[in-house]
C-alpha cells in the first residue's frame, strides 16, 4: 500500500531541465518535438545539447576512410575540413529546429554546443532532476540499443532523474499518457508524472498492467491516487515478462509512455527491439535516489 | 355647267361602319367562356402545326410578323398542346471523366432517373465520407499498417543489424557522420586515433583496410537496398488501402448498381467511380481534410499532386451535375429564352478561384436553352439571337451539328488556346422558332446562305383580318378572354363594340380589323383603368371612349401646336374663297404610336419652258422618291392630254409651302394636278377644299393612306375657324372604305357642315374644286373653249407659239423666265 500524500511531493516535483543531446545525424532531431512538448507540460526549461563528436575529426583524418551516403549509398572521400563545416551547419539547423519549436510552444530553452565524444559530454552535462532524451539512431540499431542500455544502468548522483526514448518523434498530444503501473513507488511515481502530463495536456489516462492478477484491487489503488478528474481506462498486459510489455510498448501508435524503470528489467534483446521499434516516446523514471 | 355629273357628297353612314352591340350575342364579355381562336391567322397556323409535326433536319420555324400580332401568344399555346402529348425527354448529367478530367462526360438517362442518380450519389457520398476515414482510424487498420511499417524498416534495420555484428566481430564501428556513415577501427570502444593507426604494422593495417573496404561495400549494398524496401511499403500501404476502401465502398456501390442495372452508361460510371475511389482514396481524404480547413479559415498548403488531379474538393468529385431533369409527365419542353447570349443559349462553364487562379470542374458547368429544350422546342426572338455576339453563329453550328458544345465566347473567338473545360457534346434534338419582323426573314434569306437550309417553314402572320359579323364575334370573345387573363373588368357589349369599331380604325379601314393586339390590349387596359375610377364593376362604351381621347389627349401636343400656327395664320392656309394655282393638300405626321393629319398648302407657277416641271422639293432634296415619281407622272399625264401632237413648251414648279421637313409619298400628286391645271387655265381653285389622293398617267385617282387622319386634320382646321357648310375634303373612291372617322366629324357631315367627297378621276376633281368641267376633246380635237381643260389647251398653245417665236430669233427661253398664272 502506497502512502497517497507522502509521495505526492516528490512526484509533483517538475523536471529542472529536459536535456536533448543532438549530433550530426537528422534522426537525433526528432526527439526535440516531443521534448518541447512535455517542457511545455511540465514547466522545465528546454536544453539542446549539441556535441561535436571528436570522434568524427579522428575518423575524417584515418588515411582509408570513406562516408557512406545515406541516401545512395555511394562512398565518397571523408575530408576533415567538409566533417567540419558539415557539422557546424548541422548544429546550425539544429538551433535554428530548437528555437522555432521553442517559440511555438512556448517554452524557455537554451542552445549549447559542446566539443568531445558524445557520451561523455552527455554525462557531464547531465545533472539529478534532468529528464535526458536519449540519441536514438533508429538506422544504426545496435547503437541505439547501446544507449538505452547505458541509460538503464547508469547510477550515481550524477544521473538523469528520467531518460526518453523519442520513438518516432510523433506529438504526444494526439493520444493517451499510458503509464506502466505497479504498485510500488516508483509505480506511483510513474502515475502521479502521468496524472500531470495527461491533466496539463487534456488526455485521457490509460494504465498498463504487466501481468497483473488482481486488476481491479490494483485499477481501485491507481484511481485512489489520482487527485484530477481525468478519463482513466485500464488496460492489462499479459505476457512473458519483458518480452511480452515490450511487444505491446510496440503497438502503441499515439500519446507517450510513462515507465518506471524497474518495468524495464530484463533481457538486452528485448531492450534493442524496443529501442528499434517504439513508435511512441517513452519516459522512463529513474528510482529515488536517497536523499 | 358640265354634262359630266359631279360626285356626290358621302352620306354619314358611310362614313364609319359601326358595330352592332345586339348583334354579339352577349350582355358582357363575363358570359363568354374561355377557348378562344386564333383570329385571322389561318395561313400561320397551317404552317405552325405543319413545322411543329414535321421531324426532319431543317424544318425549323421562322414565324415572322409585326410586333403585337399575337405571334408569342400563339406559337407558345400551339406548341404547349402539341409538347404535351410527345414523351418526355431524357435527362442530362455531366460527371466528372476520372481518366480526362477536362472532358466531362454526359450520362443520358430516361427521364426522372437523372435526380434519381444525382440523390443515390449524394448519398453515397455522405456515406463514405463518414465511413471510409473511419475506417483508416480503425484499430486493425492502424495495425496493419503499422505491421507494414515496421516489416519495412525490419528489412533496413535487420541487414543494418548485421552489418554492425560483422563490424563488432572485427573491431570496427559504424559512426554516423553527417551526410551518412563511415567505419573505422576501434580500440577499448575508441575510434584509433591517425597516429596510432599510423603506428600498427603494416600488415595489421592492410588487414583493418581491407575489412572495412568488404563493410563498406556490404554497408553499401543495404543503404542502396533501401529505396527498394521503400517502394515495398508504399506497394502494400496501397494494397491495404486499396483493400479497405474496396470494402468499405463494395456494398453501397453494388446497391447502387442494382438500381440502375437497365442503364449500361451508368453502370460504367458507378465502375469507374469505384475505381477511382479505391486509386485515389488518400489523396481525396487530403483533399476533403484541406477543405474542411478552408471552411474554417485554417486554409493550408494544397496537395499539388491532388490539385492536378483535379482532386479538389474531395468527395464532390463523384457528384452528379444534373443539366436537364423532367418528370414523367411534363411532356416536351417549350423553353422560351428571353435573353439568347452565348452562354445563355447553350449554356457556360463557371469558374471560382482558388489560391489566385480560376480553377473549374464538371460541377461548375451550367445548362443552356437548348439543353432545356433538347427534345421539345426552343422559341427565341431573332432580333435578340442577332444581337449577340456569336449567338446566331453558335446556334447554327448545333442545329447543324445535331449537338450542344459549350464554347465560351472567348473560345469562340479563338482569342485563347488553352481550354479549361471540353464537356463532352450533347446530342440535340429540337425544334427552334425563331420570331421576327418579316424584314429579319427576307433579310436573312437574301444574306445568311445557311439560313434557308435550316429554317425551312415559314409562318406569317397577318395584321389585319377581314371584318364580318362572324370575325366580330371572334374578336369580342378573344376581348373577353384577354379580359379574364388580364384580370380586367368584364366588358359591356357597348364597350366590346366601340373596342371593335377602334380595331378597324387600328387597321385603317372599315372592313378590316387589326390584329396587332397589343393596340386593343392596351385600350382594354387604359378603358378598365377609367371604369376602376368611375368605380364601375363593368367596363362600359364610354370608358373606351374616355380611353381613346385620353390616348388622344396624351400624344397630340404636336398636333395641337400645328393647329394653333394655322388659327395664328403663322402657317398660312385658307379655308375659304378660291386662288389660282393654289389648293390645300393633306399629310400625315407619324408620331410614334400617333398619327395625326393636317393641311399644307402646294402652288404651283407656269411659264415658257421645254415641258419640265420642277418639284421644288426634290431639288432642295426634301422629297422623296415616291413624291418625285408622283411629279413626274404629272408630267406624263400633262403631256399626253394636252401636247400628244406637239412639244410641250412649258416650265411648271410646284411647291409644299412651309414645308421644312421631307416630303414622300404620292398622295399629293392629285392636289399638285390641280394646281397646276389651275395655275395653267388661270382658274381659281376653292380654298374651302382640300384634296388627297394619288393620280395616274390617266388621270384616275388613286387611293392612298391615312385618309381617316388627313380627313379629320382638315376637318380640325376648319372646325377651330367655324364651319362655312361647304368646307370638305376629296378622297379617292377607293378610299371610301377606309373611313373610320370620328364622331364629332360624322356629326358635322350629318348637320350638313362638312363634307367628304369620293373622287374616281381628275376630271371629276375639277369639277369639285372649280366649277367648271374638265371638258372633252370635240371632233375638232380640241377641248370646249369654256371647260378647264380648254383654258389650259389654250395656254399652253399660246406657251408653244412664244416658244416658236423664240426659237426663230434664236433664242431659248430661259427656264427662270416666269410666266405670271
Amino acid at each position: 500500500m502506497i502512502e497517497r500524500n507522502a509521495d505526492k511531493a516528490s512526484s509533483e516535483r517538475r523536471f529542472r531541465r529536459i536535456v536533448v543531446p543532438l549530433d550530426v545525424s537528422p534522426e537525433s532531431h526528432s526527439a526535440l518535438e516531443v521534448a518541447a512538448e512535455l517542457a511545455a507540460a511540465l514547466e522545465s526549461r528546454l536544453e539542446g545539447l549539441f556535441i561535436e563528436d571528436e570522434t568524427l575529426e579522428a575518423l575524417a583524418r584515418l588515411p582509408f576512410t570513406r562516408q557512406i551516403s545515406a541516401v545512395s549509398g555511394t562512398p565518397a572521400a571523408l575530408e576533415p575540413e567538409a566533417v567540419s563545416r558539415d557539422v557546424r551547419a548541422q548544429s546550425e539547423r539544429a538551433r535554428r529546429r530548437l528555437s522555432g519549436i521553442a517559440a511555438r510552444l512556448k517554452v524557455e530553452w537554451s542552445f549549447e554546443v559542446r566539443r568531445g565524444a558524445t557520451e561523455a559530454e552527455l554525462s557531464a552535462q547531465t545533472r539529478a532532476g534532468d529528464l535526458v532524451a536519449l540519441l536514438a539512431h533508429r538506422t544504426v540499431p545496435r547503437a541505439a540499443a547501446r544507449h538505452l542500455q547505458a541509460a538503464l544502468e547508469r547510477r550515481g548522483p550524477g544521473a538523469e532523474s528520467a531518460f526518453l526514448l523519442p520513438g518516432r518523434g510523433r506529438p504526444i498530444s494526439t493520444g493517451a499518457v499510458n503509464v506502466i503501473y505497479q504498485p510500488t513507488e516508483s509505480g506511483a511515481r510513474a502515475l502521479a508524472l502521468a496524472e500531470r502530463i495527461a491533466s496539463r495536456l487534456r488526455m485521457p489516462l490509460v494504465l498498463l498492467l504487466p501481468e497483473a492478477k488482481d486488476t481491479d484491487r490494483l485499477v481501485a489503488q491507481a484511481r485512489a491516487q489520482l487527485t484530477r478528474p481525468l478519463a482513466v481506462s485500464a488496460e492489462p498486459i499479459p505476457g512473458h515478462g519483458l518480452e511480452g510489455l515490450v511487444r505491446r510498448l510496440c503497438q502503441i501508435r499515439q500519446g507517450v509512455v510513462i515507465a518506471p524503470i524497474e518495468a524495464l528489467a530484463g533481457h538486452a534483446g528485448d531492450l534493442e527491439r524496443l529501442a528499434a521499434q517504439a513508435t511512441c516516446p517513452i519516459l522512463v523514471l529513474r528510482d529515488e535516489e536517497p536523499a | 355647267m358640265a354634262d359630266r355629273p359631279l360626285p356626290a357628297a358621302l352620306s354619314p353612314d358611310r362614313l364609319y361602319r359601326a358595330c352592332d352591340p345586339k348583334s354579339l350575342g352577349f350582355e358582357t364579355t363575363a358570359e363568354l367562356k374561355d377557348g378562344a381562336e386564333i383570329l385571322g391567322q389561318e395561313r400561320a397556323l397551317e404552317a405552325i402545326r405543319f413545322g411543329a409535326s414535321i421531324d426532319r433536319p431543317g424544318f425549323n420555324l421562322f414565324v415572322l410578323g409585326a410586333p403585337g400580332t399575337g405571334r408569342h401568344t400563339t406559337i407558345n399555346r400551339l406548341l404547349a398542346e402539341r409538347a404535351a402529348a410527345r414523351p418526355c425527354p431524357d435527362d442530362w448529367a455531366y460527371v466528372n471523366n476520372f481518366e480526362t478530367p477536362y472532358q466531362p462526360t454526359a450520362l443520358r438517362m430516361p427521364c426522372g432517373r437523372g435526380a434519381q442518380l444525382r440523390d443515390a450519389l449524394d448519398a453515397l457520398i455522405d456515406d463514405i465520407r463518414a465511413a471510409i476515414p473511419a475506417a483508416f482510424e480503425s484499430e486493425e487498420y492502424q495495425a496493419r499498417r503499422e505491421a507494414i511499417d515496421q516489416e519495412a524498416q525490419q528489412h533496413q534495420q535487420s541487414a543494418l543489424a548485421e552489418v554492425e555484428r560483422k563490424a563488432e566481430a572485427k573491431n570496427i564501428a559504424i559512426v554516423r557522420t553527417p551526410m551518412g556513415f563511415a567505419l573505422a577501427p576501434v580500440r577499448d570502444g575508441q575510434v584509433v586515433r591517425p597516429d596510432v593507426f599510423e603506428a600498427l604494422p603494416e600488415e595489421e593495417r592492410e588487414h583493418i583496410q581491407g575489412d572495412i573496404a568488404e563493410l563498406e561495400q556490404e554497408l553499401s549494398e543495404v543503404i542502396k537496398q533501401a529505396p527498394r524496401w521503400q517502394k515495398e511499403r508504399r506497394d502494400a500501404l496501397r494494397k491495404l488501402n486499396e483493400e479497405v476502401t474496396e470494402a468499405t465502398i463494395a456494398g453501397p456501390i453494388a446497391d447502387l448498381k442494382q438500381s440502375f442495372e437497365d442503364l449500361p452508361e451508368v453502370l460504367a460510371h458507378l465502375d469507374a467511380v469505384r475505381s477511382d475511389l479505391i486509386r485515389n482514396v488518400h489523396r481525396i481524404l487530403v483533399a476533403e481534410r484541406t477543405a474542411a480547413q478552408q471552411a474554417d479559415g485554417t486554409a493550408v498548403d494544397l496537395d499539388p499532386a491532388a490539385v492536378a488531379k483535379g482532386l479538389i474538393g474531395g468527395f464532390s468529385r463523384y457528384e452528379v451535375n444534373l443539366i436537364v431533369s423532367t418528370e414523367d409527365g411534363d411532356g416536351a419542353p417549350v423553353v422560351y429564352e428571353d435573353h439568347p447570349t452565348l452562354a445563355n443559349l447553350v449554356g457556360r462553364i463557371e469558374h471560382i478561384s482558388q489560391l489566385g487562379a480560376l480553377v473549374t470542374n464538371f460541377s461548375l458547368i451550367k445548362p443552356g436553352a437548348l439543353h432545356r429544350a433538347n427534345g421539345g422546342y426552343l422559341i427565341l426572338d431573332v432580333i435578340k439571337v442577332l444581337t449577340q455576339p456569336y449567338a446566331w453563329e453558335m446556334l447554327k453550328r448545333s442545329l447543324k451539328a445535331r449537338c450542344i458544345s459549350i464554347e465560351s465566347p472567348a473560345q469562340a473567338m479563338g482569342v485563347i488556346s488553352t481550354v479549361s473545360l471540353d464537356p463532352q457534346p450533347i446530342p440535340l434534338e429540337v425544334k427552334v422558332v425563331l420570331c421576327g419582323e418579316p424584314l429579319h426573314y427576307y433579310l436573312l434569306s437574301a444574306y445568311d446562305p445557311e439560313f434557308r437550309a435550316m429554317f425551312k417553314v415559314a409562318a406569317d402572320f397577318d395584321d389585319i383580318m377581314q371584318r364580318d359579323e362572324g370575325a366580330e364575334a371572334g374578336f369580342a370573345r378573344m376581348i373577353a378572354e384577354s379580359a379574364r387573363r388580364e384580370h380586367l373588368r368584364p366588358f359591356h357589349r357597348d364597350a366590346v363594340a366601340r373596342v371593335i369599331e377602334q380595331a378597324a380604325r387600328f387597321a385603317s379601314d372599315a372592313e378590316k380589323l387589326s390584329i396587332e393586339l397589343h393596340h386593343t390590349a392596351d385600350l382594354m387596359a387604359e378603358a378598365d383603368h377609367h371604369a376602376a375610377e368611375a368605380g364601375a364593376e363593368v367596363v362600359s362604351a364610354d370608358h373606351v371612349e374616355a380611353a381613346i381621347a385620353a390616348r388622344i389627349r396624351r400624344a397630340d401636343r404636336l398636333r395641337a401646336r400645328s393647329l394653333e400656327a394655322i388659327d395664328r395664320d403663322i402657317i398660312l392656309i385658307d379655308t375659304t374663297d378660291a386662288k389660282v394655282g393654289q389648293i390645300n393638300g393633306l399629310s400625315v405626321l407619324q408620331l410614334g404610336d400617333f398619327a395625326f393629319g393636317r393641311p399644307t398648302r402646294i402652288t404651283a407657277r407656269v411659264r415658257i419652258g421645254t415641258g419640265r416641271v420642277i418639284d421644288i422639293e426634290r431639288e432642295v432634296e426634301l422629297g422623296g422618291p415616291l413624291h418625285s415619281k408622283g411629279v413626274m407622272i404629272l408630267a406624263g399625264y400633262l403631256g399626253a392630254q394636252f401636247s400628244a401632237d406637239s412639244p410641250l413648251s412649258l416650265a411648271a414648279t410646284l411647291v409644299f409651302e412651309q414645308s421644312y421637313g421631307g416630303v414622300d409619298g404620292d398622295s399629293a400628286s392629285t392636289a399638285e394636278l390641280y394646281a397646276l391645271l389651275s395655275a395653267l387655265a388661270e382658274v381659281p381653285i376653292r380654298q374651302s377644299l382640300a384634296v388627297t389622293g394619288s393620280v395616274n398617267q390617266r388621270g384616275a385617282v388613286q387611293a392612298i393612306g391615312g385618309v381617316n387622319e388627313k380627313i379629320e386634320g382638315f376637318f380640325d382646321v376648319c372646325n377651330k375657324r367655324g364651319l362655312t357648310g361647304d368646307q370638305g375634303v376629296l378622297i379617292p373612291v377607293a378610299n371610301t372604305k377606309h373611313l373610320m372617322l370620328r364622331p364629332d366629324v360624322i356629326e358635322a357631315v350629318r348637320a350638313g357642315r362638312f363634307h367628304i367627297y369620293p373622287v374616281a378621276t381628275v376630271e371629276e376633281g375639277i369639277g369639285l374644286l372649280t366649277g367648271l368641267e374638265a371638258g372633252e376633246r370635240g371632233a375638232d380635237g380640241h377641248y370646249p373653249e369654256a371647260s378647264l381643260y380648254g383654258r389650259v389647251e389654250r395656254r399652253l398653245q399660246s406657251f408653244a407659239e412664244a416658244r416658236s417665236q423664240f426659237g426663230r430669233a434664236g433664242a431659248e427661253p430661259a427656264e427662270s423666265a416666269e410666266s405670271a398664272p
